[in-house]
């Protein structure tokens, strides 16, 4: 049974400026876990900040909720197995996401899947929930 | 936590129009407070957490997002006057503002 589905799009070029933040990390760990700075790293791609927000946003809708509401942005963590254009990705629910779909018993293996643009992502993610 | 005085509000205020000019590429001179935030200025939470960066920078504020996001969810900001009272209610208040 579908639980939820969330769509969200994004102009993913407006995530440029989070490549060079220096020492200026404080306000990405309010969105990003530091596992996910670490995997972005390897990368070296705007796109890996814009989809790993993308994503969150997606799924705080297929939750039915907003930030805040339950979960926060760090809960909902996208990691990449390859470079963002590969789409070699996974989704990992922690803290009070993970309560939640542990709650709810919804699929921690969500269906998720993006696109990209010349300025724009679209990125949408399917929560089923699990038959007892 | 700071006292809102008329310089800190009217601050704020240019501190929002501009953002918002800048960012949604408009004339601020087109914004009002009853300016719809998503459905006129296209508008969306990355600038919301942009902005609440800005503030917390610029007014040395110690608020976790947690804490706006609960306020929001009860008192959903959509238009630029509902914006002004909450970013005045954040620095007024900080983290005390899931005490409302």
């Amino acid at each position: 049974m579908i639980y939820g589905v969330g769509v969200d799009i994004e102009n993913h070029l407006r995530f440029k400026k989070y490549l060079n933040v220096g020492g200026e990390t404080d306000y990405l760990l309010s969105i990003y876990s530091e596992r996910e700075l670490q995997n972005f790293s390897q990368y070296n791609s705007h796109l890996c900040f814009a989809l790993s927000f993308c994503c969150k946003e997606s799924v705080f809708k297929a939750f039915g909720q907003n930030w805040g509401e339950e979960c926060m942005w760090c809960d909902i963590e996208l990691l990449f197995n390859d470079s963002p254009e590969m789409k070699q990705i996974e989704l990992v629910f922690s803290g009070r996401a993970k309560e939640l779909v542990d709650r709810d018993n919804i699929n921690p293996n969500a269906v998720i899947d993006y696109s990209i643009g010349e300025n724009n992502i679209i990125f949408q993610s399917v929560l089923e929930c699990i038959k007892k | 936590m700071a006292e809102i005085t008329d310089q800190i509000r009217e601050e704020v205020r240019e501190i929002v129009f501009d953002f918002f000019a800048e960012e949604c590429e408009v004339d601020s001179s087109e914004i009002s407070d009853s300016t719809h935030i998503f459905d006129d200025l296209d508008g969306d939470s990355l600038m919301f957490l942009e902005l609440i960066e800005l503030f917390k920078k610029k007014y040395d504020l110690n608020i976790e997002l947690k804490a706006i996001g609960k306020y929001s969810v009860k008192n959903p900001v959509r238009t630029i006057g509902e914006l002004l009272k909450m970013q005045l209610l954040i620095i007024e208040l900080e983290d005390k503002i899931t005490d409302l």
